[in-house]
């Protein structure tokens, strides 16, 4: 029996609860992951999401390849670092991986865009996933573009901007799963575990950071919002009165 | 010698001479960053502006409001470049850092009709080479 939208929401958002709990993180906001009782972990483990239920993200892929180029001849469609990995052991190498999911996600429209084109809901169709995704793509942006400001400024402790992190790209991972944009999930939990984890160790750590992620998830923004026919809904749009 | 970049739309270019002079910093960025294959979108809520995203975060410099056709100014609340070409209702400031040449606006201008009836453009961007053909014109050559 095909699953229905409803059934594929919620496979989606248990997956990224379980895995992330799986991995240690705090998804219920009480910060009683399993490990040393400072939110971390006992050990690395691999990113698992999906991967039994879902070919394409055991799939890898290079930049400039619409399709898996990890596997020679497979053609599934590529996504974000879809190999097991432990958590990025410093600023340096979180930056690299962001810097890496932004080349993949620039010139072409990326993966994620693809499946929202195709994604409806009752009774509403495309339009809430397309505009919501907008939406919640652009304050995830507002919102590190806040913490950058404040890493910036430096009154307030790494820890705690380390933490705020964790808290910001964890509520819109978990959000986003509605939208199915499962790359930007794997890259948001990234960073989840990267800031519960180890953490940047400065503030200017924070504020470089944050930029590099504001520029792989605005640029993630972009396409979303360029596929909105932003110049023809005046000419729809009648309020309510 | 002064510094520009071109924006390539298919076979038409805008060169945009960098101000070094007033916003160095951002300036040497964006030459830093080129060349930047992205797509053009246009303003919803400021007139006649054309934005384009580029792969690099800046602070402000030379920042403007009131801003004239032709200015180029980056925005890092989005890190796009925006690209005036008329009348505009500025919603914030921009740190102005190029500018269209003059004789390059009304192209600037059929690209934003261009977008407004279509949605976006391809775009490539990249540092001014008078000699250099378009990416149209290498793939005849």
């Amino acid at each position: 029996m095909p699953a229905t939208t409803a059934d594929l929401e919620a496979v989606v958002r248990d997956a990224v609860l379980q895995a992330l709990a799986a991995r240690g993180f705090d998804v219920d906001g009480t910060g009683a992951g399993a490990g040393d009782g400072h939110g971390r972990p006992a050990g690395p483990r691999p990113v698992a999401l999906l991967e039994a239920d879902a070919p394409p993200h055991v799939h890898g892929r290079q930049s400039g390849s619409e399709y898996c180029t990890h596997c020679g001849g497979c053609m599934e469609p590529a996504v974000y670092e879809a190999g097991s990995r432990t958590t990025p052991s410093s600023t340096a190498d979180m930056v690299d991986r962001l810097d890496r999911f932004t080349e993949l996600v620039w010139r072409a429209e990326p993966q994620d865009i693809t499946r929202l084109r195709q994604l409806t809901r009752p009774p509403m169709g495309r339009m809430p996933g397309v505009f919501y995704a907008n939406f919640n793509l652009f304050w995830l942006g507002e919102n590190l573009q806040t913490l950058r400001d404040k890493a910036r400024v430096g009154t307030v402790p790494v820890e705690h901007l380390n933490e705020m992190l964790a808290a910001a790209c964890l509520r819109s991972a978990i959000r986003l799963s509605k939208w199915k944009l499962l790359d930007v999930i794997f890259l948001l939990s990234d960073v989840v575990g990267f800031a519960q984890r180890t953490g940047c160790a400065s503030h200017d750590e924070v504020r470089e950071l944050i930029e590099h992620l504001l520029l792989a998830v605005d640029r993630v923004q972009a396409w979303v919002d360029r596929m909105i026919p932003w110049h023809r809904l005046d000419a729809v749009l009648e309020p309510i009165p | 010698m002064s510094r520009a970049f071109e924006v390539i739309v298919g076979n038409d270019r805008v060169v945009c001479d960098l101000l070094d002079d007033v916003a160095p910093r951002v300036a040497t960025r964006m030459a830093d960053a080129l060349p930047v294959d992205s797509f053009a979108v246009h303003a919803k809520f400021a007139g006649d502006e054309l934005i384009v995203m580029v792969p690099f975060f800046e602070n402000p410099q030379n920042e403007i409001f009131w801003v004239k056709p032709g200015d180029i100014g980056y925005y890092p609340g989005r890190q796009t470049i925006c690209m005036f070409y008329g009348p505009t209702e500025p919603f914030g400031q921009v740190s102005v850092f190029a500018r269209a040449r003059e004789e390059h606006l009304p192209l600037l201008r059929r690209w934003g009709q261009q977008i407004l009836s279509a949605g976006s453009l391809p775009v490539t961007i990249r540092m001014f080479d008078p000699d250099a053909p378009t990416t149209a014109e290498g793939a005849l050559s």
